[in-house]
């Protein structure tokens, strides 16, 4: 049997989660939790394990970066791989996404081949 | 053969002359040593003559049998060279299809490109609120297009713009001042886009955007989407940019008038008595 796999995209844009849900279905085996934002994130986090976190950085309520800071200190998560979605120009953020502990990052506006080749990587699926 | 005195003695008759025969046998055991000396060299020659056939046939068998190898060898090659072609013809197949059909790579980036058309299209309207549709068309064009100025202007009368939203502009950039601009105008009294395809959109300024796109409803320009600049990085429009203009066009239109219609009637859903005269057509 294949083994499942559990990813929280957190992303307030409604059209944004859409196309990184639709490009997360390209992984079968992937079953997908979304949230609106850094603290509808915790919430979920707080109910159930996650194999993978794609979250955006800039969010009301609670941003990506605190939403980092918060996963890397919960010693249920603190290993789970994140990848922040950025802008082209948000590289500063993009950097203090990475030194808080995200994994990798994917740019906007995102392609599906790259979001997905991104989480087979962090998760070592193959193709 | 000599004879000695005779043991009989008293012998009448004289001694019998034997050397003839004497001589005879002589001959005869010359004869035969000449004879077995001639067998033993034709002997010698013979088993000469048997060694070098022996020789000359396991030559022969070696060469035969190196003879049979060169053979598979050359059937093996001809299989070989069968199978090169065939590939090299399956290469020419697949190199001439190339330029029909798209490879992998490009099928999932088309895929991506209808993906964001389809979500772009959605989410324009998912709402009726007229903030909504406004912040939607603005995510559809930072998020999807990579823009970072633009103008959203709508038509009040037929060629009489207004500026209702705008994003990114510079200090000194007045939407209202770009109105009676050539171009703005163009765009709404054709209903055609208008597009610098060779400027970097980067550089883009609100007086010669690049990229003015009608706002339209059954072919009647409501307003027009003035891309003012792209992102830095975003130096060029591409194709699937093209497509979300397009359908900002069309959708982007609706969905304002939607939502402005809806805010006209105190956000009220037409009872289904209004939708009765459908039948009918």
């Amino acid at each position: 049997m294949t083994q499942q796999y559990s990813c929280l995209v957190v992303e307030d844009s409604p059209m944004m989660r859409q196309l990184v849900v639709f490009a997360l279905g390209r992984q079968k085996n992937l079953h997908v939790t979304e949230a609106d934002d850094g603290v509808d994130g915790l919430r979920k986090l707080a109910s159930a394990t996650f194999d993978i976190i794609l979250t955006d950085i800039n969010m009301p309520i609670m941003d990506g970066l605190k939403l980092i800071q918060r996963v890397r200190t919960d010693p249920r998560h603190k290993n789970t791989p994140i990848i922040v979605i950025t802008t082209e120009g948000g590289k500063q953020d993009r950097d203090r996404a990475l030194k808080l502990g995200a994994n990798a990052y994917i740019t906007k506006p995102i392609q599906a081949p790259q979001v997905i080749q991104t989480v087979r990587e962090l998760l070592n699926l193959e193709g | 053969m000599p004879t000695g005195p005779s043991t009989r003695g008293s012998s009448d008759a004289p001694p019998p002359d034997l050397s003839k025969e004497r001589d005879e046998l002589l001959h005869s055991l010359t004869k035969g040593s000449q004879l077995t000396k001639d067998f033993l060299l034709a002997y010698d020659e013979l088993k000469s003559q048997v060694l070098e056939l022996q020789t000359e046939n396991a030559r022969l068998r070696a060469t035969l049998e190196a003879d049979d190898a060169i053979k598979r060898l050359i059937e093996k090659i001809e299989v070989l060279e069968a199978d090169k072609e065939k590939l090299l013809s399956r290469v020419n197949q697949v190199e001439a299809s190339r330029s029909t059909y798209l490879t992998v790579p490009e099928l999932e980036a088309e895929l991506s490109n209808f993906a964001n058309l389809h979500v772009a299209a959605n989410c324009l309207h998912s709402t009726l609120s007229l903030r909504g549709v406004g912040r939607r068309i603005r995510e559809v064009l930072e998020q999807l297009v990579g823009v970072e100025a633009y103008v959203l202007y709508l038509c009040t009368e037929p060629t009489h713009l207004v500026p209702i939203a705008y994003e990114g502009l510079a200090a000194g950039e007045d939407p209202e001042r770009a109105i009676g601009t050539k171009r703005l105008l163009e765009v709404v009294s054709t209903g055609a886009a208008s597009i610098l395809d060779d400027v970097d959109p980067s550089q883009g300024r609100l007086d010669d955007p690049p990229a003015l796109i009608p706002l339209s409803i059954d072919d009647t320009v409501v307003g027009v989407l003035a891309v003012v600049r792209s992102l830095a990085h975003k130096r060029q429009l591409t194709t699937v940019d093209f497509e979300l203009f397009k359908l900002l066009g069309l959708h982007g239109a609706a969905a304002l008038m939607a939502a402005g219609l809806y805010t006209v009637s105190g956000r009220s859903l037409p009872h289904a008595d209004a939708f009765r005269s459908l039948q009918q057509h």
